[in-house]
């Protein structure tokens, strides 16, 4: 994760699919986060709370920015990502 | 003709003495004991179990019978109670709670009048249950594993009825979660967990 204000440290990541939350972490001061949780058919997202998610980079084909900028869309099946790179904006 | 038939009374009567002996001895051998428990229990090892979670604490009743000779049958139930110790790799769920069966065949040993010692195998069933955090509903987990350990059994009285019981065990716990990587579906799915138990144990 590549940010630029520290207050980013301080909001949650989120697991979303549904709109149903299935799992939280927080961010290391290097960025890097690990996320994982029970799995539940259906497509997730990662999300973020208030910023905005400028590009971001992973081998996993499909997965793409929403409308609204705060979350990356993971295609449906997808067990197992690796976000090489996030970029806020 | 005479002589043949007091060998053959002879005969009768040795087998249904002995009959009766082996008989008796077998039903005075069959005890009963119920022991209420406390256990505590961690994961070792790299598995979500050991990252996740501290200690489980737990409590239960187990009821064993000696069967025959010194072997015997077992079940325990527990109910474990643990703190999350690092939810990123668990999820957006609450503290867990536990229902854990094992079922057990034992050898005893007696080392001295009133210290014994047994050997057990078995199989347990676990149950795994945590509250999504946002109250949206549960996670419900089941799995199953062999189980090997011993018993210390300190006899309390002249009679042999209440006894201290002091045991430790290994239960392999498998379940089948599936992931795209295989490492994270091994991580989410195996573990060896190692727990110390102190009960009470009643003979009848």
């Amino acid at each position: 994760m590549t940010y630029s204000d520290g207050k980013f440290l301080e909001n949650p990541i989120h697991l979303v699919v549904d709109k149903k939350i299935i799992a939280e972490t927080f961010p290391k001061e290097s960025g890097s986060f690990v996320l994982a949780g029970p799995y539940e058919k259906g497509a997730y997202k990662l999300q973020l709370k208030n910023f905005r998610i400028k590009s971001f980079s992973t081998e996993t084909a499909g997965c793409k920015i929403s409308s609204d900028s705060l979350s990356i869309e993971i295609p449906d099946g997808v067990t197992y990502i690796i976000f090489n790179d996030i970029t806020l904006k | 003709m005479i002589k043949k038939i007091t060998l053959f009374l002879v005969i009768i009567f040795s087998i249904s003495v002995f009959g009766q002996r082996r008989k008796q001895s077998w039903t005075e051998n069959v005890r009963f004991s119920v022991d209420p428990h406390t256990k505590v229990m961690t994961a070792l090892g790299n598995n979500f179990l050991s990252d996740s979670f501290g200690y489980f604490y737990g409590f239960g009743i187990g009821l064993n019978t000696n069967l025959y000779k010194n072997f015997g049958l077992g079940v325990e139930y527990t109910y474990f109670l643990a703190t999350i110790k690092d939810r990123d790799r668990f999820g957006y769920l609450g503290a867990p709670s536990m229902n854990n069966f094992d079922w057990y065949v034992f050898h005893k040993d007696k080392i001295a009048e009133d210290f014994f010692v047994e050997e057990l195998l078995g199989y347990s069933t676990y149950r795994l249950k945590s509250p999504f955090l946002d109250n949206s509903g549960t996670f419900l987990e089941g799995n199953s594993g062999v189980h090997f350990g011993g018993k210390s059994i300190y006899v309390l009285d002249v009679e042999g009825v209440q006894e201290v019981v002091f045991g430790a065990r290994v239960n392999l716990y498998n379940s089948k979660i599936g992931n795209a990587d295989p490492e994270i579906a091994r991580y989410y799915s195996k573990a060896v967990l190692l727990n110390f138990s102190l009960a009470y144990r009643f003979n009848f």
